[in-house]
């Protein structure tokens, strides 16, 4: 099995490698059978990788312990469930699941591509296979999981015991196939620019697949941070962390070309700047992964030590380096002379959402690239982590958060003065109101209320357009309110969606607001019968149980919650303790409401029966997991496709003749 | 020219203004926030418990990968920050706190670089870096709006035949205006579409070359 999954391993990376090569050549060559055969190539990799996959599934279930990786990532006590994470417990895992998937989507991609992209889509298949087969090759030659240890141990290592949690089974997954989807809408777009194309081509197609990466690392990042709260043990849920940040960053990349790639979609405009950003995201994508896989700086995430970070490095460099070689060798067909009509339109504030997205991801790699800049020059050695961030970060996200809330608000083309003071009234007011009503109430931190008057300036101004949409509906069609507002939101699904999505980051707004500004904390040594108060709340520690199991010994601590001098509920906090690993995994007891969470964990369990509590009152967190399923809803509206007709491109001034798909193309000429 | 005048009143000075203003904010508002804004005297139990919660977060542990004291659960973790309450309630400052950790420890045991000397830098950078950024996409949505209001009071009677065409001059135009100086002579009309991958090796050659027709259409 373990020669099945090797041999598999080569064979697809030399059939990716073929891929590229013939792609590249057959079109320079103008051969359509190389060109077609290499894409049939690219088929056939997916196929072997599948099978590659199984592979290493079987000898997982089979564990068996002669594969050095099944030896050091499972154990005969795991359960079989746990094969999953096992599979991406350590570099040369991960490695092979960012190649499948890379190669699935890829298949993807080349398969669905629309009729109109045929002659750029050669190009595209080699720059999708050339990046899978740098990934094949690091997997074969330096951390190949199918390599065999010279003899057979008798048991495995183990599992790392923090992967096991159900946030594991998606949260890593999901972000390693967010970060290789980043590749198709690059490759969309290096395809576009290889052929020489001009036009708006491959907007849809990137706009797509830019918005599934995006939603995969946003699920990720939400999932990750749901695990770090509940299993880390101290009550947060972002730290800053580098690994964190370096999934962040192509985030924050795509994000402002979501919204940039709707400008070239509607208008024709920004041609060179999406394809920056498509470059620029892509490029952090990769450091991400350069990151994740063996990274010079210490990170909570650090699973995976090993020599892989220079050649990451220097795949890094090329992946950046070469895009740009190939934009600035297109850059004058791609000049366009398109001009903006107003500062006030909904173009500029994309603009500026896009500088704003770059701006926090320019500050976080900065904080985490500045710390080996100042070792290096022998300067200082310092730290940067999480009072940095939030100090240089928190107002941009304001800042983000406000444009958030006009940008939407704006027309395309042209707002005047008057129409904007009219969209802002309301939403304006509403948040006034609300900054008043807080600080009356005993608000006053300035960061806090910023927050929360601008998370309710976004969301009245969504509601209220849902709202008038909705009204105008239901008088020229009838339908009845629910009915007219679903036909709205059928109506123009990438705006709709984008909404929704919108009143998903007002949620995680108000879930980091109100822990970062108004959570409580309490480190207490509680001996059994002993108790303390936080907030309106008593909680009683009753006694723990002491439970070995084979590869752990569990402290269940039971705990009684008061409140108002009346049993509450009782909480169970546990702390596993393994001996193999030397660590200890806490699962904390959480109480949640859309209002506050109550956090009970127990940090250390002492000799006589006393045990280490940290009890945390978080506000509004609630909020922030909530906004997960709002996202993925959010997300899929605007994917959904648009059934009976696409959306026509907004009217140009100009007789049309700016904005018309296809006229610009060298083939009308 | 129509609605945005009021807004062309003030061509340079607004993007100035509003990067000011906004640096002002930013830094007020951190300021707000930075740590030597609350030198609050002790109470009961001698010290604030929220105050040793904020110095637990602004130290790193010294053992475990990028956690602070506040995170980390190892023995030293809890040390230190027992040390910090000891010191907290001996009526020390929290800068006093911080500069006794990094004296002992080197300045990578503060999760953020003094703000001070050299590490000013990796403060300094980013805020203008944004602040530039910014500063420098507002001055290009300005001229692209001048642009955009000058060209609309001819484009308005042009024929919509000769778009095209009009295109491919203005995409000319670029080539010069992004070009060396010696190279622009040999510019016409029919090598912009000689750009596909063929000639990727060289520009130069595109430059002089000739109008072959690309290879396209690959179904």
């Amino acid at each position: 099995m373990a020669d099945l999954g090797a041999i598999s391993l080569w064979i697809a990376l030399a059939l990716s490698s073929y891929s590229a090569l013939g792609s590249f050549v057959g079109q320079a060559r103008g051969s359509v059978e190389l060109v077609i055969s290499s894409r049939r190539a690219a088929y056939l990799a997916m196929l072997v990788l599948f099978v590659s996959t199984l592979s290493l599934v079987t000898l997982f279930i089979n564990r068996d312990f002669e594969v050095a990786y099944v030896a050091r990532h499972s154990d005969l006590a795991m359960p079989d469930r746990f094969t999953w994470v096992a599979f991406y417990a350590g570099n040369e895992g991960s490695l092979l699941f960012i190649g499948f998937a890379l190669a699935a989507m890829a298949s993807l991609a080349i398969w669905r591509a629309p009729s109109n992209m045929l002659d750029t889509l050669p190009y595209t298949t080699g720059v999708l296979m050339l990046v899978l087969a740098f990934f094949l090759a690091v997997t074969g030659f330096m951390a190949n999981p199918f390599d065999k240890l010279p003899f057979i141990p008798p048991d495995g290592d183990g599992i790392n015991p923090l992967l096991t949690h159900f946030g594991m089974f998606i949260h890593p997954p999901m972000l390693m196939a967010g970060l290789i989807c980043t590749t198709v809408p690059f490759a969309y777009a290096m395809g576009h620019l290889l052929a020489g194309k001009t036009g708006d081509e491959w907007v849809d197609a990137g706009r797509l697949w830019g918005i599934i990466a995006w939603a995969l690392l946003a699920c990720g990042l939400l999932l990750g941070s749901w695990w770090a709260y509940t299993i880390l043990g101290w009550g947060g849920f972002w730290f800053w962390d580098p690994v964190e940040n370096a999934a962040l960053m192509p985030w924050l990349g795509l994000t402002a070309f979501i919204h940039s790639i709707m400008v070239q979609k509607r208008r024709g405009m920004f041609r060179m700047w999406n394809i920056v950003l498509i470059n620029v995201s892509f490029g952090l994508a990769l450091y991400g992964m350069f990151m994740n896989r063996g990274g010079p700086v210490p990170s909570v995430h650090s699973f995976g030590a090993s020599n892989l970070g220079w050649v990451f490095l220097l795949f890094l460099a090329v992946g950046v380096l070469i895009p740009f070689a190939v934009f600035f060798w297109r850059f004058p067909i791609l000049k366009s002379a398109q001009t903006l009509d107003s500062m006030l339109s909904r173009e500029a504030a994309f603009l500026v959402n896009n500088l704003l997205l770059l701006g926090i991801a320019f500050v976080t790699l900065w904080g985490s690239v500045y710390p080996l800049i100042s070792r290096l020059t022998g300067e200082d050695e310092i730290t940067i982590a999480r009072p940095f961030y939030d100090q240089v970060n928190g107002p941009l996200f304001l800042a983000l958060l406000l444009l958030m809330g006009i940008g939407p608000l704006l027309p395309w083309r042209r707002a005047t003065g008057a129409s904007l003071k009219r969209a802002l009234l309301a939403p304006g007011t509403v948040a006034l109101v609300t900054a008043a009503a807080l600080f009356v109430l005993g608000v006053h931190k300035p960061y806090a209320l910023i927050g929360f008057a601008l998370g309710a300036f976004v969301t009245t101004g969504i509601l209220i357009e849902w709202g008038r949409g909705t009204r105008s509906r239901h008088r020229s069609s009838g339908d009845a309110y629910p009915i007219a507002f679903l036909r709205l939101l059928a109506a123009n699904r990438p705006r709709y969606g984008g909404y929704i999505v919108h009143l998903a980051v007002v949620m995680v707004a108000l879930g980091v607001v109100g822990t970062s500004f108004f959570n409580e904390q309490m480190d207490v040594v509680l001996g059994p019968g002993e108790s303390v108060q936080i907030k309106d709340y008593e909680i009683r520690y009753v006694g723990t149980i002491e439970d070995p199991k084979s590869n752990r010994t569990e402290f269940r601590s039971t705990v009684e919650v008061y409140r108002n001098g009346r049993l509450s509920y009782t909480l169970e906090p546990r702390r596993d303790f393994y001996p193999d690993f030397n660590m200890a995994a806490t699962r904390a007891a959480i109480r949640s409401t859309p209002v506050e969470d109550l956090f009970v964990v127990p940090s250390e369990n002492l000799p006589d029966g006393s045990v280490g509590f940290r009890i945390l009152i978080n506000p509004l967190i609630w909020w922030m997991w909530v906004a997960g399923p709002v996202l993925i809803l959010g997300t899929l509206v605007s994917l959904w496709p648009q059934k009976v007709r696409t959306t026509v491109p907004a009217p140009s001034r100009v007789g049309g003749n700016l904005t018309t798909p296809g006229t610009r193309g060298p083939a009308t000429v | 020219m129509p609605v945005p005048c009021n807004l062309h009143g003030s061509r340079v000075i607004l993007p100035i203004v509003l990067a000011l203003s906004a640096f002002v904010l930013w830094v007020g508002l951190a300021q707000a926030q930075s740590p030597d804004s609350g030198s609050k005297p002790p109470q009961t139990p001698a010290y604030l418990e929220k105050e040793a919660q904020g110095i637990d977060g602004m130290l790193m542990c010294p053992v475990c990968p990028a956690e602070t004291i506040g995170q980390a659960q190892v023995e030293i973790a809890r040390q230190m920050r027992r040390l910090v309450r000891e010191k907290l309630s001996q009526g020390e400052e929290r800068q006093e706190i911080l500069d006794f950790f990094a004296d002992r420890y080197g300045n990578d045991i503060l999760a953020a670089p003094p703000k001070s000397g050299v590490n000013l830098i990796a403060w300094l950078v980013p805020v203008f870096g944004v602040l530039g950024a910014l500063a420098a996409g507002l001055m290009v949505i300005r001229s692209m709006t001048r642009q955009g209001a000058r060209e609309g009071v001819e484009d308005e009677d042009i024929d919509d035949g000769l778009a095209p065409y009009l295109d491919i001059i203005d995409q000319n135009l670029g080539f010069e205006k992004s070009d060396l100086p010696g190279q622009t002579e040999n510019r016409q009309l029919p090598e912009i579409v000689s750009g596909t991958g063929r000639e990727a090796s060289n520009e130069l050659e595109s430059a002089t070359g000739d109008p072959e027709s690309p290879i396209q259409d690959v179904k």
